[in-house]
């Protein structure tokens, strides 16, 4: 469905259109801060609305912010983070959907947290065939080990 | 500074993007920890939500430390809009966005989503209808046109602007979604 680029140069035509003073966000294929900012600059928009790229990534919005304001890439979030990441959204997924619910929709998650890790095709699927969260827990802390191990 | 309404988004604000089984409270927990300015719930059928059924009731949880936060809706009734329109607001979000993007065919074939922008004077009237049921701010999220020949995103800002929406977040139109979304009107 979403194979071709965004056409942003309409968005930027409504934006730019004298009638129009109600904000304009533009959405649409946004994945690093050079495109938010080269977008902004290019089309005028008033924000961004970023989908598909906080999937798995919710350090984008931290990223762009940054990038605005000092004109340099913040480092990319350690692997520990990202575990953790995943941690909170399973521990709050849980706590807003029940346990068993919390669990299985925490499932097509994983993989987006942990994703171009080494080795991680077996780890997610001890993730998202375990239904116990203290297990599940011990898994994350396992992938924090293991990276450090690979890192050390 | 862009502002919505009476909410003031900051000088260039991050919003997180409406995204059914994906921007939850788990998720949009994270994403404001983060840095989003503003964020959506999951689209919610206003259909649904008037039968009250549990999955859009379960869609309404909002939280104090979202904020600001909109609720989004959906539908190709006007009635069914409206009424929608005032429950959500009873849950007390910042602003009611509607959905006026969603090629997707189970809402497209209802008449709803982007199924609206094939029929402007009924995306206006609808529009309408939903701004003088609340007090809250009403935004629309939309995409540049049905189809790749007819992208009439200006003349929706315009006429829904005119009817007192508070912002536009226009998508992209992309030839094959419109494509997808045509082949299910058949
Ligand atoms: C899984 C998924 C679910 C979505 N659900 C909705 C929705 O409920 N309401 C809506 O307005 N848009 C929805 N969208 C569209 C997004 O809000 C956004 O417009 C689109 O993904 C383009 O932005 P992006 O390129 O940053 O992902 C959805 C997109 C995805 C990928
Ligand atoms: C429930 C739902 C709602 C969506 N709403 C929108 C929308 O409002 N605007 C939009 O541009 N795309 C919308 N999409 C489309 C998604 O952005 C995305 O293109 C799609 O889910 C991925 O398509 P695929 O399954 O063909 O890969 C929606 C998708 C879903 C599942």
């Amino acid at each position: 469905m979403y194979k071709g680029p965004a056409d942003w140069t309409l968005i930027g035509e409504v934006k730019n259109n004298p009638r129009i003073h109600i904000p304009i966000f533009g959405n649409g294929d946004i994945d690093s801060p050079e495109k938010a900012v080269e977008y902004r600059e290019r089309y005028g928009v008033d924000g961004v609305m970023i989908g598909r790229a906080s999937i798995g990534h919710p350090f984008i919005f931290r990223e762009i912010k940054h990038y605005m304001a000092t004109g340099q890439q913040l480092a990319p979030p350690t692997i520990a983070e990202r575990v953790e990441a995943a941690r909170t959204h399973l521990r709050s997924s849980i706590a807003w959907k029940g346990l068993y619910e919390g669990v299985v929709e925490m499932r097509r998650h994983y993989g987006n947290y942990l994703k171009g890790l080494p080795n991680v095709k077996e780890m997610r699927l001890r993730l998202c065939t375990e239904r116990d969260p203290a297990v599940l827990e011990d898994l994350l802390d396992e992938v924090i080990g293991n990276y450090a191990a690979e890192a050390a | 500074m862009p502002r919505i309404g009476p909410i003031d988004l900051g000088e260039f604000p991050l919003l997180l993007a409406p995204m059914e089984d994906v921007s939850d409270p788990p998720f949009r927990a994270l994403c404001k920890q983060h840095g989003a300015d503003l964020m959506f719930t999951e689209f919610i059928s206003s259909e649904g939500l008037i039968r009250k059924a549990a999955k859009g009731m379960k869609k309404l949880d909002i939280f104090e430390q979202e904020r600001p936060i909109g609720i989004q809706l959906f539908g190709g009734s006007e009635d069914a809009m409206e009424e929608a329109a005032r429950i959500a607001e009873a849950v007390r979000p910042d602003l009611i966005d509607i959905n006026y993007g969603c090629p997707v065919h189970k809402v497209v074939n209802k008449g709803a989503g982007a199924c609206l922008l094939q029929d402007v004077d009924k995306m206006v009237r609808l529009t309408e209808k939903v701004v003088k049921a609340v007090k809250l701010p009403v935004t629309v999220k939309t995409r540049l046109g049905w189809s790749e020949q007819t992208k009439n995103i200006m003349e929706v800002a315009e006429r829904l602007q005119d009817v007192g929406i508070k912002r536009s977040a226009s998508t992209d139109a992309r030839g094959h979604s419109c494509t997808r979304a045509l082949r299910i009107g058949r």
